[in-house]
């Protein structure tokens, strides 16, 4: 098996003159469960497209188990391995969902009915009711059944939870774990919220107009990023030059604020030969690594 | 299940091109023996003129029916693709071309099933309507092939058109591109011999009573390169 | 066993969730000789990533308290006892030392930040830890 099921290098992809990627290394470790951040129109559904083959990067490079992406008849035999759920939820709106269950069904060899059972009942979702009727988070839930009944290896959720109530959300997160715990199934998932990020996934990777900023286990950069808190004696005149390693600096007044991601020794070093300036060290969770190397960049 | 897919997004479509055929039929049926044919003009030309007329149905079903099969259609009305269960589509097991034809087959089946019915149709009705002239079952068959070779190039130029149009769009963009064929066949007027709409009215084979072998074969290469292109759209293209 | 993890903080959760195991044992509502749920079943329960798990329990492992038998589930070991004994002389001394810095008119939060700097400040100074 190989050792990454998904991987990029340097993807460029515009869509007239809006650049959505620009330059996109990626590495998806097989089994994993891996986070894809980002705030809105930073590439993440973008990035999704280029995986499935549903658009064609500009540059670089994309393989999925080990497949380019780009290679018309090897993806074929490919997405019989993938689970897809769509950011928009939207399936056939004319089709029942039992119809929709009949048609997609003999695409999929490994079918499994078990799981099929198992995520209508779970959701209750209607046999007989018209895909177009079912509100935005059946839908989602539609699409999980459809993405994980199929038995895949790898599932790409686009925003899996989009429309879901927190109970139906935490139900989702659950089976994912799941699966996950069960077999080598990767699951590659963007979300908005980074408390599900946070909870379940174990590399997350954060895209900010179109490249990735924030790349790594989970684990890893809650040890690696720390927020230095630092008070000086007298507002300073003119910023500080900071050695490697501040992420981002807040400066109000005669505190500042630095958000470092390594080389924490030599920043303190430097923080200490600031006129009378005392320093605190706190941890940081994911939305504040996400909240300051996001905006303001 | 592509082709039940196909069926229940062309349904509605299908018998919404069916019916004015078997309306404009029975009408023929029943005003044929009522209205007194004006026997002044030859009976050549009054069929020549009538088949003239019914070329432009002909070319409904071939620009109606037609559809790239990435898209999905909404069965009844003519609304823009539906954008997101695109992706659900393309990210199926399936290749693309493998889409564009199993939906170019069903609406090729369509369409056929829709010249042949009005084609039986024609066959009762033209003998009743014109009884001095003498029409053999083998020129309907003729007249059928012709029929169908044009039907093919426009249901090719509709699919092309749909690898990168709205429905609406499509179907209406293909009907005026063959009228503007048309049109410009009537005005550069090439050798009857060669011109598929003349084949289709007054060099029919109802009145030949062979087959026009150039239209025919014209019609088919035409058909073959727009579906071609077609489909080397709906390879390249980006959803 | 009930387990809260705060997947916010900015802990790593398999510390967390070592803490916490290491709490209920202290708290007597695991016993030495008691099993844990499989990764799986903790996984599913606490609804984290089975590897978080994996990580904790190997942790715990090599702290000693517990024992990962061969297919057959993590166990607390025997020893863990003399953990639980260890933890209430220490909680001794947190009492003595919580009392003095209340006398000298700390608040609870100052107290706590106190704390928190002197064990980040120590972490900074030691090298890392693999």
């Amino acid at each position: 098996m190989e050792p990454w099921v998904i991987e990029t290098h340097e993807i460029e992809k515009s869509f007239g003159s809006q650049a959505a990627l620009k330059g996109l290394d990626l590495q998806v470790p097989t089994g994993s469960i891996f986070g894809f951040l980002g705030r809105n129109g930073a590439g993440k559904t973008t990035t999704i497209e280029v995986l499935l083959n549903i658009v064609k990067p500009d540059r670089g490079t994309a393989s999925v188990f080990g497949v380019p992406v780009t290679d018309t008849r090897q993806s074929v035999v490919v997405r019989e391995r993938i689970g897809f759920v769509s950011e928009d939820k939207e399936l056939y709106p004319y089709m029942t969902v039992s119809q929709v269950l009949r048609f997609t069904r003999p695409f999929f060899p490994k079918w499994r009915a078990d799981l099929e059972k198992r995520y209508l009942d779970m959701f209750r979702l209607p046999l007989n009711k018209k895909v177009s009727d079912l509100s935005k988070g059946m839908r989602s839930q539609l699409m999980l059944l459809l993405a994980i009944a199929r038995g895949a290896d790898l599932l790409i959720l686009d925003e899996p939870t989009d429309g879901l109530d927190p109970a139906a959300v935490e139900d989702v997160l659950r089976e994912l774990v799941s699966i996950a715990a069960a077999n080598e199934t990767t699951i590659f998932f963007s979300s908005h919220q980074l408390a599900e990020v946070e909870q379940i996934a174990e590399h997350v990777c954060i895209l900010d107009r179109g490249r990735a900023v924030v790349v790594g286990a989970l684990d890893d950069l809650k040890a690696r990023y720390q927020r230095i808190q630092v008070v000086v004696e007298r507002e300073l005149e003119s910023p500080v030059r900071w050695v490697d390693g501040v992420e981002h600096v807040r400066q109000e007044g005669r505190t500042i604020s630095l958000l470092v991601s390594r080389n924490v020794e030599a920043i303190l070093h430097q923080v200490r030969s600031l006129p009378g300036a005392s320093s605190e060290q706190f941890s940081v969770g994911l939305k504040d690594i996400f909240m300051e190397t996001v905006r303001n960049n | 299940m592509l082709w039940m897919k196909n069926w229940l997004e062309t349904r509605f479509r299908f018998f919404m091109v069916f019916t004015p055929f078997l309306l404009l039929i029975g009408m023929g049926f029943l005003q044929v023996g009522h209205v007194r044919p004006n026997t002044l003009i030859p009976a050549e030309q009054r069929l020549s003129g009538i088949l003239a007329i019914f070329t432009l149905f002909w070319l409904v079903p071939g620009a109606m029916l037609a559809s790239a099969g990435i898209k999905t259609q909404a069965p009844l009305q003519a609304t823009k693709g539906l954008h997101g269960s695109v992706h659900f589509t393309l990210s199926l097991p399936v290749s693309r071309i493998r889409l564009l034809c199993s939906r170019a087959g069903l609406g090729v089946l369509e369409m056929a099933i829709v010249i042949l019915v009005a084609l039986i149709g024609f066959g009762f009705l033209i003998p009743l309507q014109f009884p001095e002239l003498r029409l053999p079952p083998t020129d309907f068959v003729l007249y059928g092939v012709t029929v169908f070779a044009f039907d093919l190039a426009v249901y090719s130029l509709s699919t092309l058109l749909a690898t990168f149009m709205d429905d609406l769009w499509q179907m209406w963009g293909a009907m005026l591109a063959v009228g503007a064929v048309r049109g410009l066949t009537a005005l550069v007027k090439p050798p009857q011999s060669m011109d598929v709409f003349q084949a289709l009215g007054a060099n029919s084979s109802l009145l030949t009573h062979s087959l026009p072998v150039w239209p025919v074969v014209l019609s088919l290469a035409v058909a073959a390169c727009l579906y071609s292109a077609a489909a080397r759209n709906v390879r390249e293209r980006d959803y | 066993m009930i387990l809260r993890l705060n997947p916010a903080s900015g802990i790593p959760l398999y510390l967390q969730l070592v803490e916490q195991v290491k709490h209920a044992i202290e708290t007597e509502a695991i016993r030495a000789g008691d099993q844990l749920p499989s990764v799986r079943k903790m996984a599913e329960d606490l609804v984290i990533n089975p590897n978080t798990v994996v990580r904790a329990y190997r942790e715990l492992e090599q702290e000693g308290i517990i024992e990962l038998k061969h297919g057959a589930g993590a166990y607390i070991s025997n020893s863990v006892v003399s953990r639980t004994k260890l933890m209430r002389k220490a909680q001794g001394v947190v009492e003595t030392a919580v009392d003095r810095l209340e006398s000298l008119d700390l608040t609870e939060d100052e107290v706590r930040r106190l704390v928190e700097n002197e064990l980040a400040a120590r972490k900074s100074v030691k090298p890392a830890k693999k």
